[in-house]
């Protein structure tokens, strides 16, 4: 009798210390997740007490937190994105547009020769022109990134928007005095995506080369035999970037050297990628013996479809 | 302090010094058996002996405290040899739970390997002679209790030592060396009278099961250890928080 | 922004010689703080107090804002001097050991940090039979486990070969950016830190000689042409007729023309000539290595 009595208030005794102890775990469990809810942390909840059976209850509570946590970072980074944004534009409007007015108040000079008032009132058109081209851009490409842009689907014939848009700029190259070859196969499939665009495509990838390459311009558009989709490549000389630089020139603002300028606004590469992308296509860019190629390829028609 | 024992087992469970201890034990068992066993069969042919007899007339006191002290040095210092006490104290850990835990983890595993060694011993010799003899289960409590106060005593000991000097070159040999050293002390500084007492460490874990020293109670001796390990335990507490590591 | 990390007058002596000299340095949130300087100047030395490993003579220091250390130091990673590894283990189960200390419930967070530094394939190898690139980086590991909110690195790149080096510049960066750690790491090489650091305390003997950001140094190491005078606009207009078109307009009528540095008697005549008369025409900038050679008293650069 006795015996049982023992061991019976033994049993509730332990009972007792156990019950205890998991109201302690879980009472620091609460105030843990009370610590971290003040700060911003990477912390978990941890198991400090022994009781294995509370671990699912904590590996829960973790899992929410981490989700949480990952959404507030992307958050975090797009407005990020949105300020830095900002202050790039600031900066590249400031300079052009103090200039000018700079130009603007010295034409107020009555003493002005009738060639310097000319020579002063080109430098304002062209600085403003700068400023408004880069406006002109940000707006065109803030609406491609909210995909509020007009897109008129339809098949195009990029053999023939190529060659009118080679044909826009034959006079600019001339005038640089630069040879360039091109090689364009007869007969190209059809793609499907926007006319507007495609000829926008192009003409910022030759524009820029032209603005910054060195000559030995080649051009191409053929098939890709192993693929069997349509490859445009442009490639010419360009000894002042890297094989590393080649592989940011898509990215938003890029210029080798970090001044702005008519023709250097740093977002016609990033807009050629964008509206590539948004046709389904793909491009890529390779520097190798002082020679840049960039290759755009265009999805088959099918794809699509 | 749970963490502790748990991540600290988990990491003795897979060391070397463990592993090895645990193949030995049955072989050393094996050896030490043959050895006693060939005195067992010199004996008369009608004096049977039980496992349990054969397992306290075998067993060693000095063995036991060389493996003990072995096993435990060589696990408390691997936090050592390997800087790791460093990131342990740097990740928020007590050092008053590293210190308890680590005690209470290394003691669990020197009880391990030694209550294996003893399983051994008592399955040979219950295997050659027939007979187990669980009748005199009060002695194998005596020497689980004499056991368990002397690994606790000699994990603490160590556990001061090794915090102490930070180094296994120093900790491990002074395991080993430990009890020979005290019977060394013991035969040239006791006095006559003090010698009927059990004195060295050896002499005190064997009077808790055999009772050979009849003057001294067993319990006694098993206090002594006791006592002697609370006090390394809080010289070890003492000395993890004041040293920088 | 918030303070990850402050410290007030921090000292350490060792049996009479002042290692660490009064140093008091700051940590924002998402900062990655290069602590540069010589072999021997108390960059590790620091390390180990901020890490709770060495006690400092006197000075404090806070984490997050909080007075107590014992409550912040578990959003501590440190990886201080050599990895700590326990040599008979497997890569995985020394992760594990941590795991299990720290009362982290779930071994997920092993798979993400192999990922991260680039152990996956090597998860159930010994730690004794890694090459030191691969030790290093299980060091890193370890730091990271139980996800810390400031990593404290010393010399983390030490006898990694340039590919390694690269790959932990990658790996602390993405930390940085897109889990939002803060790092303090220290280096006796300029290089490492160059394309890494937001800040940089310059340590010399003991003593933080300057606390300078990114941008603040490139400012002061980029070389151009200042011109200080009262109209920047005009300035600009001179600089068009001079065909310098390379310039920048700070906000405090300042003008900086980024060109050959020889011209800057050029631009003064042409601008006097035109009525300008600048406070000031001068070359700006330092050498980035120059600079920390002088602030550091002589450095290793490679």
């Amino acid at each position: 009798m006795i015996y049982l009595v023992i061991g019976l208030s033994l049993l509730s005794l332990f009972l007792l210390i156990y019950l205890v102890r998991l109201r302690l775990a879980l009472r620091n469990i609460a105030s843990q997740v009370q610590e971290m809810s003040h700060e911003e942390t990477n912390q978990l909840v941890r198991n400090s007490s022994g009781q294995k059976m509370l671990n699912p209850l904590i590996n829960s509570i973790n899992g929410e937190m981490r989700e949480l946590r990952s959404k507030v970072v992307t958050a975090e980074k797009k407005s990020r994105e949105v300020r830095e944004s900002l202050a790039e534009i600031s900066h590249d409007l400031r300079t052009p547009l103090t200039a000018a007015s700079g130009y603007t108040g010295m034409l107020k000079d009555m003493d002005l020769t009738d060639e310097e008032k000319l020579r002063y009132l080109n430098v304002v058109e062209e600085r403003f022109e700068t400023s408004r081209n880069l406006v002109d851009q940000l707006f065109f490409f803030a609406r491609l990134e909210s995909d509020s842009l007009g897109w008129n689907e339809e098949e195009v014939d990029i053999r023939k928007v190529l060659t009118s848009v080679l044909a826009m700029y034959y006079g600019d190259f001339e005038k640089k005095n630069y040879e360039m070859q091109v090689e364009i196969e007869e007969k190209v499939m059809p793609v499907l995506g926007d006319t507007d665009a495609v000829k926008r495509i192009f003409s910022n990838i030759i524009s820029n080369g032209l603005a910054h390459g060195e000559g030995d311009f080649q051009i191409s558009l053929r098939k890709d035999p192993e693929t069997g989709r349509f490859c445009f490549r442009f490639s010419n000389r360009a000894t002042n970037i890297t094989e590393e630089d080649a592989k940011h020139i898509f990215e938003k603002y890029f210029t080798k050297d970090k001044v702005r300028s008519t023709s250097n606004t740093g977002l016609g590469l990033a807009i050629a990628k964008k509206l590539v992308e948004k046709m389904h296509g793909s491009c890529s860019a390779s520097w190798k013996d002082e020679i840049l190629t960039i290759c755009i390829t265009f999805p088959e028609k099918e794809l699509v479809s | 302090m749970n963490n502790v024992i748990s991540s600290q087992s988990f990491k003795y469970l897979r060391s070397s010094a463990f592993f090895v201890m645990m193949i030995l034990m049955p072989c050393l068992a094996f050896v030490f058996y043959r050895l006693a066993d060939t005195q067992v069969s010199n004996a008369p042919a009608d004096v049977t002996i039980t496992g349990v007899q054969a397992l306290t007339g075998v067993l060693d006191g000095g063995f036991v405290f060389v493996v003990i002290g072995i096993l435990a040095s060589l696990l408390i210092c691997s936090d050592f040899t390997t800087q790791s006490i460093r990131q342990i104290i740097g990740k928020g850990t007590g050092r008053l739970s590293y210190t308890m835990g680590t005690l209470i983890s290394v003691f669990l595993f020197c009880m391990i390997v030694i209550l294996f060694y003893y399983l051994s011993l008592f399955g040979f010799a219950t295997i050659s002679f027939g007979k187990a003899g669980l009748d005199e289960w009060r002695t194998l409590l005596w020497l689980l209790l004499a056991t368990a106060a002397m690994a606790f005593f000699y994990t603490a000991y160590l556990m001061f030592i090794a915090c102490l000097t930070k180094r296994a070159t120093i900790t491990v040999p002074l395991a080993i060396v430990t009890p020979s050293l005290s019977e060394l002390l013991a035969s040239s500084f006791a006095t006559r009278s003090m010698k009927q007492y059990p004195i060295d460490l050896i002499s005190v874990f064997n009077n808790i099961f055999l009772h050979d020293h009849k003057t001294c109670p067993r319990i006694y001796c098993a206090i002594a250890f006791i006592v002697a390990g609370i006090i390394f335990t809080i010289l070890s507490i003492i000395v993890v928080k004041k040293k920088e590591y | 922004m918030s303070l990850v990390l402050e410290t007030n007058s921090l000292t350490k002596k060792y049996r009479g010689t002042i290692v660490v000299d009064h140093v008091s340095m700051r940590l924002e949130k998402g900062d990655i703080y290069g602590l540069i300087g010589r072999n021997g100047a108390g960059k590790t030395t620091i390390m180990r107090m901020l890490g709770g490993i060495a006690r400092p003579t006197s000075g404090t220091y806070e984490f997050f804002g909080e007075k107590d250390n014992k409550k912040t130091i578990k959003r501590i990673g440190c990886l201080i001097e050599s990895p700590s590894l326990y040599t008979d283990m497997s890569v995985v189960n020394n992760l594990k050991f941590y795991n299990k200390l720290l009362g982290i419930t779930d071994n997920s967070n092993i798979e993400e940090i192999l990922e991260l530094v680039e152990l996956t394939d090597a998860k159930k190898k010994t730690a004794r039979k890694l090459s030191l690139g691969m030790k290093q980086r299980l060091g890193i590991a370890i730091a990271l486990i139980g996800n810390p909110d400031i990593l404290i690195l010393d010399e983390p790149v030490n006898g990694l070969d340039p590919t390694g080096i690269v790959e932990i510049r990658n790996l602390l960066l993405k930390l940085n950016q897109e889990r939002g750690v803060t790092i303090l790491i220290s280096s006796h090489i300029l290089g490492e830190l160059q394309r890494l650091a937001t800040r940089y305390g310059i340590i010399d003997k003991g003593v933080l000689v300057e606390e300078i950001s990114h941008e603040e140094l490139l400012e002061k190491t980029r070389q151009a042409i200042q011109i200080d005078a009262q109209d920047a606009k005009a300035v600009a207009v001179v600089l068009e007729e001079m065909e310098l078109r390379n310039y920048k307009i700070l906000p405090d009528q300042k003008v900086q023309v980024f060109c050959d540095t020889s011209l800057s008697g050029n631009i003064n005549a042409t601008l006097a000539s035109k009525g300008i008369y600048a406070e000031s025409i001068r070359v700006v900038g330092q050498d980035l290595e120059a600079y920390f050679v002088e602030k550091m008293g002589g450095a290793d650069h490679e």
